[in-house]
């Protein structure tokens, strides 16, 4: 069941962009409209070679905002379980604060499913409600093993 | 006529939620229903007649009546009967369901049904027959322009931010854990146990009999005055009130669901009668002025709910207590998905307004929980947000601009029959 939103086309786009491009954005962040009528992209944050990648996504989940949802797609290099390798891999991070308003959650958490079929090719998928899930490690952990 | 146009955000659509206690109906929208109306119904027999036809082929049968609303069904009448018309959160009697809807749009709504879109909620384990059966009623004889029906866990889950979690319902008639992933229930996971609100109930009245309280409605106090801590109570009986069985065990369940809802209190750990003897007594007065204080009983009495083993009664060893509702549900998912699931166990129903209900939760699935598995128990701080979890989340989802696109619409009704339910609502 979802809530039936639109996502804005230039989301899409950058999200194409971003699948075919790989170390071009670290991330994208997208964000419901203030008229609660489309998804939108918030924001997007360019690779930075000269950034250690723990350091940038730390600094990117510091500048979450408390309240407020937030759907992420991730550009993030984890290493590989087996080979220990570093792999490329996109992932999908949902953002919604248990101290946010109930209305704000209620919107976001059935909007997600709409994004998520928008966005073909992620197959992870974090959900975070507080910053005990953002952590680094879980998280990338997480993204290697797929779930 | 135009019919059923529902464009730009103002839908004016309505949001019904049943639960085994009461029914909640307002505006999408809003922040809390506007009528809360219990499920019971009571029940007269229009004629008097009914008796002198005995013996006829086949007696038509007398027309009823029906009185809905607590003002109505509270007051004292002669041979009125109270009953449900809601089985397992799922509607069983549709005479009266749709004498309940009749009364909600005339007196609670006061508008025509055929201007409002409505999105109902519905029990997770609800059958296909019973929803097409919904629908069918809702277009055919309410003529509503648009509807949808919805799962109450997976409106809770949204309302708490979430699109996978464990949703328990504790509730009045039982407590259940069921599994949403990905905005969807997981049929398989679906745990129910009759521990809930009316099974703590049930141990009050026990109590009260081994304590040799006698408990009275207020229906049948005429007057009553003030008494000193535990003597016995002075008070004065109404004269010629005649109830039936339902109305008199409804009214006693009643006075023991509000000493439930102020005295009561769940033990931190399991039940020790050591550790209670220290914890402060509570002060109660019943409706006929008897009143004393309760100390480790107000603990002892919703043990139960936590660990069945010391109900008395054989039955009691075969029921799952709340902590392993939630095990269980969890236990019969996927393993990929049970951190997600641990990590959001959503606690919603009035029956979890008990005192300390959240906490001895979080200790007693602490203990089970594998260690791997972070546990999140999530309750909501306000009773109206517990209580009205499913509505609020309802009101917030039937508002939205983008979800008229995923109303069933008369025009899909007509073309595609009860049937369309069932695709468009899964």
């Amino acid at each position: 069941m979802s809530s039936g939103m639109d996502v804005d086309s230039e989301a899409v786009t950058l999200y194409q962009e971003m699948k075919s491009n790989k170390n071009t954005y670290r991330c994208i962040l997208f964000k419901v409209s203030d008229d609660k009528k489309k998804i939108e992209v918030d924001r997007i944050v360019k690779y930075d070679q000269d950034k250690d990648q723990e350091t940038e996504y730390n600094e990117i989940i510091k500048s979450l905002p408390p309240l407020e949802g937030r759907y992420i797609v991730w550009d993030l290099k984890v290493p590989n379980p087996k080979s220990g390798k570093d792999m490329d891999k996109l992932a999908f991070m949902s953002w919604c604060p248990d101290d946010g308003p109930i209305s704000g959650k209620m919107i976001f958490a059935s909007s997600k499913d709409g994004l998520k079929k928008k966005l073909q090719g992620i197959s992870t998928c974090v959900d975070c409600s507080d910053l005990d899930d953002t952590q680094y490690k879980a998280v990338c952990s997480k993204i290697a093993h797929g779930h | 006529m135009s019919g059923g146009v529902y464009g730009g955000d103002e839908v004016g659509a309505l949001v019904f939620d049943m639960g085994s206690y009461s029914f909640r109906a307002g505006y999408a929208g809003e922040d809390t229903p506007k009528a809360e109306i219990p499920t019971h119904v009571g029940v007269v027999d229009d004629i008097e007649m009914k008796m002198e036809t005995d013996g006829g082929d086949t007696p038509a049968p007398p027309d009823k009546k029906y009185l809905i609303d607590t003002v109505y069904m509270k007051h004292a009448r002669k041979d009125m009967e109270l009953v449900s018309f809601l089985k397992e959160g799922m509607v069983e009697n549709w005479d009266i369901f749709e004498k309940v809807m009749d009364y909600v749009y005339s007196r609670s709504i006061k508008s025509e049904s055929c201007l409002h879109p409505l999105l109902m909620s519905e029990p997770a384990w609800n059958t296909k027959n019973k929803r097409e059966k919904m629908t069918e009623i809702m277009f055919e004889k309410y003529n509503i322009p648009a509807f949808f029906l919805c799962k109450n866990s997976v409106l809770s889950a949204f309302a708490n931010g979430r699109s996978t979690a464990l949703i328990l319902d504790s509730g009045a008639t039982h407590t259940s854990a069921v599994p949403v992933y990905d905005g969807y229930v997981l049929t398989q996971g679906i745990v129910k146990s009759p521990l809930a609100g009316e099974f703590i109930i049930q141990e009050c009245r026990k109590m009260m009999e081994e304590l040799g309280v006698e408990v009275v409605p207020p229906y049948l106090i005429s007057s009553k005055e003030a008494v000193p801590d535990k003597q016995p109570p002075k008070w004065k009986k109404k004269e010629n009130v005649d109830v039936t069985k339902s109305f008199a065990n409804y009214m006693e369940k009643d006075v023991l669901q509000d000493f439930a809802a102020s005295i009561l209190q769940v033990c931190d750990s399991p039940y020790d009668p050591s550790v209670v003897d220290t914890m402060p007594s509570v002060h109660y007065e019943f409706p006929n002025g008897y009143n004393q204080d309760f100390s480790s009983d107000r603990f002892k009495v919703c043990e139960g709910l936590f660990d069945p083993s010391i109900v008395k009664e054989a039955q009691g060893n075969s029921m799952l207590g709340v902590g392993h509702v939630v095990t269980t549900s969890v236990g019969m998912c996927d393993i990929d998905i049970r951190p997600s699931l641990y990590g959001g166990v959503i606690v919603v129903g009035g029956n979890s307004l008990i005192n300390g209900f959240t906490d001895r939760l979080n200790r007693d699935l602490g203990n089970k929980t594998p260690p791997s598995m972070r546990l999140k128990v999530i309750a909501a701080a306000s009773s109206a947000e517990r209580r009205f979890s499913s509505w609020i989340g309802g009101s917030i989802l039937a508002s939205l601009g983008s979800f008229q696109q995923m109303w069933v619409s008369k025009q899909e009704y007509e073309e595609g029959g009860k049937g369309c339910v069932e695709r468009k609502c899964p």
